[in-house]
């Protein structure tokens, strides 16, 4: 049988450039998304810096209108799938194993895989970088724009075909954490007990279940239209321009709770490990986060106000857009009660969740705002919209985050970030992006619209558009500091030990950073901070002293035996496949026999891959 | 400050939401505001909140360590603030959704004024502007420059003859999505007179940013002067004018331009669609849907808009003409992708066609 398996046998090594791309480890797999997203969020940036380059001052002509386009539409799917998406994908494959006590997720070849797709899905996503003609309709890519009379270049096909091969990577990352979550907890671990950032992993996993089918359809319609000549958003012969619309935001809407779920899980992990008291009324929170996670289904027409769809339609969205706002005060009443007397320990990690609280609200509180159908029309389309959005984003996702790698930093590395260059980022990072998007709302209250490649100047919007521009430059200082803190921290920063925070959940309870196997012995989960419960047995009263957690240290030496499986080749050959069958189109348009040569070399990847795959020995 | 900042009144804010003109705008922003404000009061309580926890319960040196009660929670607190967000959201939702309909077809409050409609056609990136006579047939065509009656019903149906666009002028009303292949309906009424500005709101290519348009709201009197105008043809062709007229119709703009002539035969072989019709093109005071005003070419745009409304000469203050040379000479220059070509004219035919489109009154 073990020749069935191909001509390759199972990668031993553990150290080199092979390790990594053969890897089914997921701390080192959540170490790949981790960088390969921060490295699409400082891409994301340069080019937003270069937006607000070109609008620092009116009538600009720095930039033309139509590199301007590919700009925010590039900046906006960057940061969407490229960024938030796989830096959260990163904590689910670091956290939610350690959490819930397992070795491994459920599926370690299929999240290698994940991965691997997900890095030449991005590659595909930026290939018109190279001729500058990425996409330039927007991230929302509103139908007929996209069509090839009015979107000539490849930058559509990129945007079809890279975001296909994206959606690819979410489902199989959405189907692991999915099984992984439901059956690979501790003994012990009801799903009550389940921490919260893996129940927010958890239902992040569905939305992406659910979410991604959608935007597929719509992705093979476009797809269909452009390079098969069907008529699915063409009005002329029959389409319907908004088709599109629906099935974009049936997918937008749940994006943005998938973008914002597991930001909410990080911060209600932060808050009480640094308050030193229990997540306050947990169950609440799981609800609220389910709530949400339904009602995100019914609510996609409010990015559509405008759209003319008839006050029936337009009620029925703005009211369940109103009734999303209950669960999410919820969430912060039951965060701010967290607090409520703890005993608050003002680190780093904590900067940035207090933050995400304050910037978050706002958000949110914007929201209702324009849930307001009536008086949205006036807002929508506006600078306002994208004060919103980044105040949910940037505030919301990108705070928790950047507050999560901190937190965690110590137990993927060993080692603790600065604390004291800690502060600085988070204060630089804090003050730049409400000095850049809180002017945003004014600017687009007095009228000025999104997506403009320029504005005149006189009317009212020159100041703060300067002001916005400017402020971003403490962004870039802050989001550097970051970057040089977490490099300088990873070689030498202050050994951090197994549970710096003293914290409360299980992947704290292991050697920092763990061992290949995780767990030595799979813990038995009493209650709902396992370790936390462990440590101050008797909750009641104050400060006993701290028990040395886990057993993972003296075990060390017995367990050495502990039978993982061994990396394996095929989930990059697949992937290598789903690559060169992503590209077989484009490279057809160029010439047609390169793009049978594409999809006979992709295919034959492909059944090699998962043939290989199958008959894979363990070790 | 907050007021100050928000209703804006103080400054020259052409195309704020916040300004309006109109009992739609109006309408939008009382909403606007009243659910502003409750905004303003969760916020202050929030942020209040956080920074009290925060201070109060911030560690105190020595005591890092020190384990508070361990509050898993409190039920009637959890019912208590699940209430409380949801009568406030009912407080929002009720207005709400009493105000969809208004920003549809004007309520029957209206139903005495008088009425005109207009349909509105987008363009990459100009706007036409087809008015409707009582009967619903077409009275004449105009572009980019949208002129209507004080305290009237303005029922505007949206068309587009290529993507989407999206239809707005904040101070008059909030958008309302241009959808080719379906005909969207809005409408508006100016209770003041005055000039305000508009903006495509929905991305629909490179120039998006370009396509702007101008609403002039004047007296009853004042706009049928105008409307009777703009229902004769181009008026009538003087020798002074031929030269121009020979660029014109030697070069390609024949073939995209309206002029309608007095005569069977004038202008006749100016029928093209592709473009604004220019009919009276000399009498409107902005170039290429507002991409560029007829005043001083270092004129901003927002003097152009506190200018306009109260020179009767505005026209006069450019003599050289400059900004109409440069949209003339090298038109894709100025608005990126446009279908009017570079038409790399000579001084002389530039001088001739500014003369000659400016004497279409
Ligand atoms: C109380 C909660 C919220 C409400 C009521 C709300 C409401 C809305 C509404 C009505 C719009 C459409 C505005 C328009 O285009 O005219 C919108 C846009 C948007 N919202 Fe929210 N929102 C909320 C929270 C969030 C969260 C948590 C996120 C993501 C983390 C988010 C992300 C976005 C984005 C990305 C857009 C703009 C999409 C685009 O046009 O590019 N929102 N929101
Ligand atoms: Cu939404």
């Amino acid at each position: 049988m073990a020749m069935l398996g191909g001509l390759l046998e199972r990668p031993t090594g553990t150290t080199g450039i092979w390790s990594w791309l053969t890897t089914i480890d997921h701390k080192r797999i959540g170490t790949l998304y981790l960088v390969t997203a921060f490295f699409f969020f400082l891409v994301g940036g340069i080019e937003a810096s270069l937006m607000r380059l070109q609008l620092a001052v009116p009538d600009s002509t720095l930039i033309s209108a139509n590199i301007f386009s590919q700009l925010f539409t590039m900046h906006a799917l960057t940061m969407i799938f490229l960024a938030i998406m796989p830096l959260s994908v990163a904590f689910f494959n670091w956290i939610v194993p350690l959490q819930i006590g397992a070795r491994d997720v459920a599926f370690p070849r299929l999240n290698a895989l994940s991965y691997w797709v997900f890095l030449f899905g991005a590659i595909i996503l930026n290939l018109g970088w190279f001729t500058m003609t990425a996409p330039a309709a927007g991230w929302f890519a509103y139908a007929n724009l996209t069509n090839t009379t009015f979107s000539p270049t490849s930058g559509m096909d990129f945007y079809v075909l890279g975001l296909l091969v994206l959606g690819t990577s979410s489902l199989l990352g959405a189907f692991n954490f999915v099984v992984t979550i439901i059956n690979l907890r501790a003994p012990g671990m009801s799903l009550m007990r389940m921490p919260i950032f893996t129940w927010m992993a958890f239902i992040t996993s569905f939305l992406l279940a659910l979410a991604m089918p959608v935007i597929t359809i719509g992705l093979v319609e476009l797809g269909f239209d452009r390079f098969f000549g069907t008529n699915f958003f063409v009005f002329e012969r029959g389409g319907d321009v908004l088709l599109w619309q629906h099935l974009f935001w049936v997918f937008g809407h749940p994006e943005v709770y998938i973008l914002i779920l597991p930001a909410m899980g990080i911060v209600s992990e932060i808050l009480p490990t640094f308050s030193r008291k229990p997540l306050f009324g947990f169950p609440v929170v799981v609800f609220s986060g389910l709530t949400i996670a339904f009602l995100g289904w019914s609510v996609w027409a409010h990015h559509m106000f405008a759209a003319g769809l008839g006050p029936v339609p337009d009620a029925v969205f703005a009211t369940t857009t109103m009734a999303i706002a209950i669960p999410t005060g919820v969430k912060v009443f039951n965060w701010l009660a967290t607090l409520w007397g703890g005993n608050i320990q003002l680190k780093t990690p904590m900067y940035f969740a207090i933050g995400f609280i304050a910037l978050f609200t706002i958000g949110g509180l914007s929201g209702m705002t324009h849930a307001a159908a009536p008086s949205d029309l006036q807002q929508t389309d506006t600078y306002y919209i994208v004060a919103h959005i980044h105040y949910v984003l940037f505030g919301g996702s990108i705070m928790a985050i950047l507050g999560g790698i901190f937190y965690w930093f110590p137990k993927m590395s060993g080692r603790m970030m600065s604390e004291y260059l800690g502060k600085w980022s988070f204060w630089l990072v804090f003050i730049g992006m409400n000095m850049t998007f809180g002017p945003m709302h004014y600017v687009g209250l007095v009228g000025m619209p999104r997506r403009n490649f320029t504005f005149p100047s006189g009317m009212g919007w020159d100041l703060w558009n300067l002001v916005a521009s400017l402020s971003v430059l403490f962004m870039i200082a802050g989001v550097g500091l970051f970057v040089y803190n977490a490099l300088r921290s990873a070689r030498s920063g202050e050994v951090a030990g197994d549970d710096p925070w003293d914290a409360r959940t299980l992947e704290w309870a292991m050697s920092s950073p763990p061992p290949h196997y995780n767990f030595a012995e799979i813990p038995v989960v009493h209650g709902r901070d396992a370790l936390w419960e462990q440590k101050y047995p008797d909750e009641e009263h104050a400060a006993p002293p701290p028990v040395p957690a886990g057993g993972a240290h003296e075990a060390d030496e017995e367990h050495h035996d502990i039978h993982m499986p061994s990396p394996s080749y095929f989930p990059l050959i697949c992937a290598l496949g789903i690559f060169a069958l992503g590209i077989t189109l484009l490279l057809y348009q160029m010439a047609a026999p390169l793009g049978y040569a594409a999809g006979v070399i992709g295919i034959i990847l492909l059944l090699w891959g998962s043939y290989g795959w199958i008959f894979e020995p363990t070790d | 400050m907050a007021v100050v900042l928000l209703s804006g009144c103080q400054l020259a804010l052409p195309q704020s939401t916040l300004n309006p003109a109109g009992d739609v705008a109006q309408s939008q922003q009382d909403l606007f505001l009243f659910v502003f404000w409750i905004a303003v009061v969760i916020f202050i309580g929030v942020q209040g909140f956080l920074t009290i926890a925060v201070l109060k319960y911030r560690s105190r040196r020595g005591h890092e360590s020190d384990v508070p009660p361990q509050t898993h929670g409190n039920t009637p607190l959890e019912i208590g603030w699940t209430i409380a967000p949801s009568l406030i959201v009912i407080a929002i939702t009720i207005p709400t959704v009493a105000g969809i309909g208004a920003t549809y077809d004007a309520p029957s409050q209206y139903a005495d004024d008088p009425s005109l409609t207009i349909e509105v056609v987008g363009h990459q990136w100009w706007w036409e502007y087809r008015y409707l006579d009582e009967n619903g047939d077409l009275d004449f065509i105009t572009a980019n420059e949208l002129h209507i009656p004080v305290d009237t019903v303005i029922n505007l149906k949206l068309s587009s003859n290529d993507v989407i666009h999206s239809f707005s002028v904040p101070r008059l009303a909030g958008s309302r999505d241009v959808v080719p292949g379906r005909v969207n309906r809005m409408w508006l009424n100016a209770t003041e007179t005055g000039v305000y500005a508009g903006q495509c709101k929905e991305f629909c290519g490179d120039s998006h940013a370009l396509m702007r348009t101008v609403a002039f709201a004047r007296e009853s009197a004042d706009y049928e002067a105008w409307a009777e105008n703009e229902r004769q043809p181009a008026v009538d062709r003087t020798a002074a004018m031929d030269a121009g007229w020979v660029v014109f119709q030697e070069n390609a703009c024949r073939g995209c331009h309206t002029i309608e002539g007095a005569t069977e035969d004038e202008y006749e072989l100016a029928i093209g669609v592709t473009g604004p019709n220019l009919s009276h093109f000399g009498s409107r005071v902005t170039i290429a849907a507002n991409t560029l005003h007829k005043g001083p070419a270092d004129m901003n745009m927002g003097a152009f808009f506190e200018d306009v409304p109260t020179d009767p000469d505005f026209m006069q203050r450019d003599p050289a003409a400059e900004n109409l040379k440069r949209w003339l000479n090298n038109a894709p220059d100025v608005k990126p992708g446009t279908e009017m070509p570079d038409l790399d004219l000579t001084d002389q035919q530039l001088d001739d066609l500014v003369f000659f489109l400016e004497s279409l009154k």
